[in-house]
């Protein structure tokens, strides 16, 4: 066995080792993927693959370094164009012409010996904006009441410590929760210990259906201090039929963005759709609905390693693709 | 509806059962035919679940089992076409395994799509997942079948069923650390969920790093074995195990 495959089998045998020491469902230890012995083997391996891409690209390394640049540009515009906002439709429509392009040109040059190079390049900047992340990330949690008129313009960090300033200020302006239609209802026996579930009616037409009960649907109402429709039914000991919570089909929070000496911005908010202002990361986590009020849980972050990994991951996802489908596997080198 | 759903598991089910065994009778006209049927219930089987959700149906353990032969059989087809791989037995014998899983599981019609999970990414990253674990069991049978003969045929069939899945394994891995940057503002966790999907992908980097050199052309068998045993427990003892607290916890 050659002493680069040797070195490579190790590394990856290790990671292996200490990823299944994290991961045990019973006895695991996930302390070791926050631990120095991590670290150090993260850093050998994207040292490995760099390496490995200069053994992949010997002899072809000028058309490596013309193609490695579309290959990553592609990556990149296509990240690009994830992250443009609803606003910027031209944008995203401009960065995904600008990645069938890069694509195009990589797909020309490459060959599947030097999409499997670049591939090693793109898992060395993974782990390069890993480790930006991991020293220089800050992230944290913001609350806001969706009053229109309270304002947050910090963070507080997840690990503790001082409020960080956002350098911006945030206020929910608005908030819209819909729901799925409920048709789910549940009888409850009310005793001294609380409500005891006694099953789960089905709806048959328009009676409710429980064993050889049933009952009109039309006479479950709401009332005041009643969180939702409910019958109180005859008999001892007290039962009552009431509609199940519903359940949350989506929620939106539209916000205002202020930075200093720049004109408010008006964006909306929504789970999966995060907004960026003066280099943070605004995600919406959930919300609370008290009395009156609606609370509005968000994460704040700012990762300098995050758009480096993004662009990373897409290339990797790439360079996989391309070398394992290619048609002419006879061209393959081993390293 | 509910009924609905019952009937065309059991359809399919039968479909690939038929089909892997017309395959073994070397009837290979017959299994693509059965395969085919099979597809076209597990079609309606994945129409059904997902009026019945009211979204797409990836979103709890039956569902995405009764997703299997609906990516197995065309995946069959392109491994016949163009690869020159007649499969169709194995695919339709891992399908019929995933439909009897999704037969002992419950229907939990009541599921509904939290917003969490409605993203553009949800589809494409269970899809590839499925279609990558699906492809690794085949590819681990094929591994464990040479031990009874044909040794290189079906290793080569191994392999190449391996390098077909490994880039949908890597979109579904990625994917999802893309989507979690987007949903939770970080892309990954230390999920348990998350950290044995990078274990079943890492024990495939392993194999793609010896699979082509003749003098280590032993370690492909229990790499892809090894391969499938993390295949299982990501998928399967991760979700299924009680206690365990993850963020994919809404997939169990």
């Amino acid at each position: 066995m050659s002493a680069a495959l040797k070195t490579t089998l190790m590394l990856l045998g290790a990671g292996v080792v200490l990823l299944l020491a994290g991961a045990m469902p019973v006895g695991g230890v996930p302390e070791v993927y926050h631990g120095g012995l991590m670290r150090a083997l993260g850093l050998l391996v994207a040292l490995a693959c760099l390496w490995g891409t200069c053994r992949l690209a010997r002899g072809k390394a000028l058309r490596f370094c013309a193609a490695l640049p579309c290959a990553l540009l592609t990556a990149a515009a296509l990240v690009a164009a994830g992250e443009a906002d609803d606003s910027q439709t031209w944008l995203a429509a401009a960065c995904l012409a600008a990645a069938c392009a890069a694509g195009y040109a990589a797909l020309r040059l490459m060959t599947p010996r030097l999409w499997l190079a670049a591939l090693h390049v793109c898992i060395a900047a993974l782990l390069g904006g890993v480790y930006a992340d991991y020293y220089g990330k800050v992230s944290g949690a913001v609350t806001l009441p969706a009053d229109g008129r309270t304002t947050a313009q910090a963070m507080t960090p997840q690990d503790g410590g001082e409020p960080v300033p956002l350098g911006f200020t945030l206020r929910v302006d608005s908030f819209d929760v819909s729901y799925y239609d409920t048709t789910a209802y549940t009888v409850y026996e009310m005793g001294s210990g609380g409500f005891r579930s006694l099953g789960k009616p089905e709806l048959h037409g328009d009676r409710l259906v429980l064993g050889q009960e049933s009952w009109p649907l039309a006479e479950l109402k709401s009332a005041p201090g009643m969180p939702r429709p409910y019958l109180l039914l005859p008999g001892e000991p007290p039962r009552i039929i009431m509609q199940d919570t519903p359940t949350v089909r989506d929620y939106a929070a539209a916000c205002t963005l202020q930075q200093p000496g720049a004109a408010p911005l008006h964006r909306t908010l929504r789970v999966n759709k995060p907004l960026s202002c003066g280099g943070w990361q605004v995600s919406l986590m959930n919300h609370s609905a008290g009395r009156g009020d609606t609370r509005l849980l968000l994460m704040a972050s700012r990762a300098p390693g995050r758009l480096p990994v993004l662009v990373s991951l897409v290339g990797i996802i790439i360079c996989t693709a391309c070398w394992c489908w290619a048609r002419k596997p006879e061209q393959e080198v081993r390293a | 509806m509910i009924t609905a759903v019952y009937t065309l598991t059991i359809l399919a089910l039968a479909g690939c059962v038929l089909a892997t065994g017309c395959a073994v009778a070397g009837r290979m006209r017959a299994c693509a035919i059965l395969f085919a049927a099979a597809w076209c219930a597990a079609l309606g089987l994945f129409a059904a679940d997902w009026a019945l959700a009211q979204a797409p149906p990836f979103g709890n353990m039956r569902h995405v089992l009764a997703f299997f032969p609906l990516v197995m059989a065309p995946a069959a087809l392109y491994l016949r076409r163009f690869r020159g791989l007649p499969l169709d037995g194995w695919l339709a014998g891992a399908s019929a395994i995933a439909l009897t899983g999704a037969l002992c599981m419950p229907l939990q019609a009541a599921w509904r799509q939290m917003p969490a999970l409605q993203s553009p990414w949800f589809a494409p990253h269970v899809t590839a997942y499925v279609i990558s674990y699906g492809l690794m069991t085949v590819a681990a049978l094929l591994a464990l079948a040479s031990c009874a003969g044909h040794t290189d045929g079906r290793m080569r069939a191994a392999d190449a069923v391996a390098r077909l899945a490994f880039p949908f394994m890597t979109f579904g891995l990625w994917s999802g650390a893309i989507w979690a940057d987007a949903a939770w503002g970080r892309y990954w966790a230390w999920d348990i969920k998350e950290a044995w999907a990078l274990i079943t992908w890492a024990v495939y980097l392993v194999y793609f790093h010896l699979y082509n050199r003749p003098a280590y052309a032993g370690w492909r068998r229990p790499l892809l074995i090894a391969g499938f045993a993390a295949v299982v427990v990501t998928f399967l003892v991760v979700n299924l195990l009680p206690n365990l607290n993850s963020l994919h916890s809404y997939a169990g």
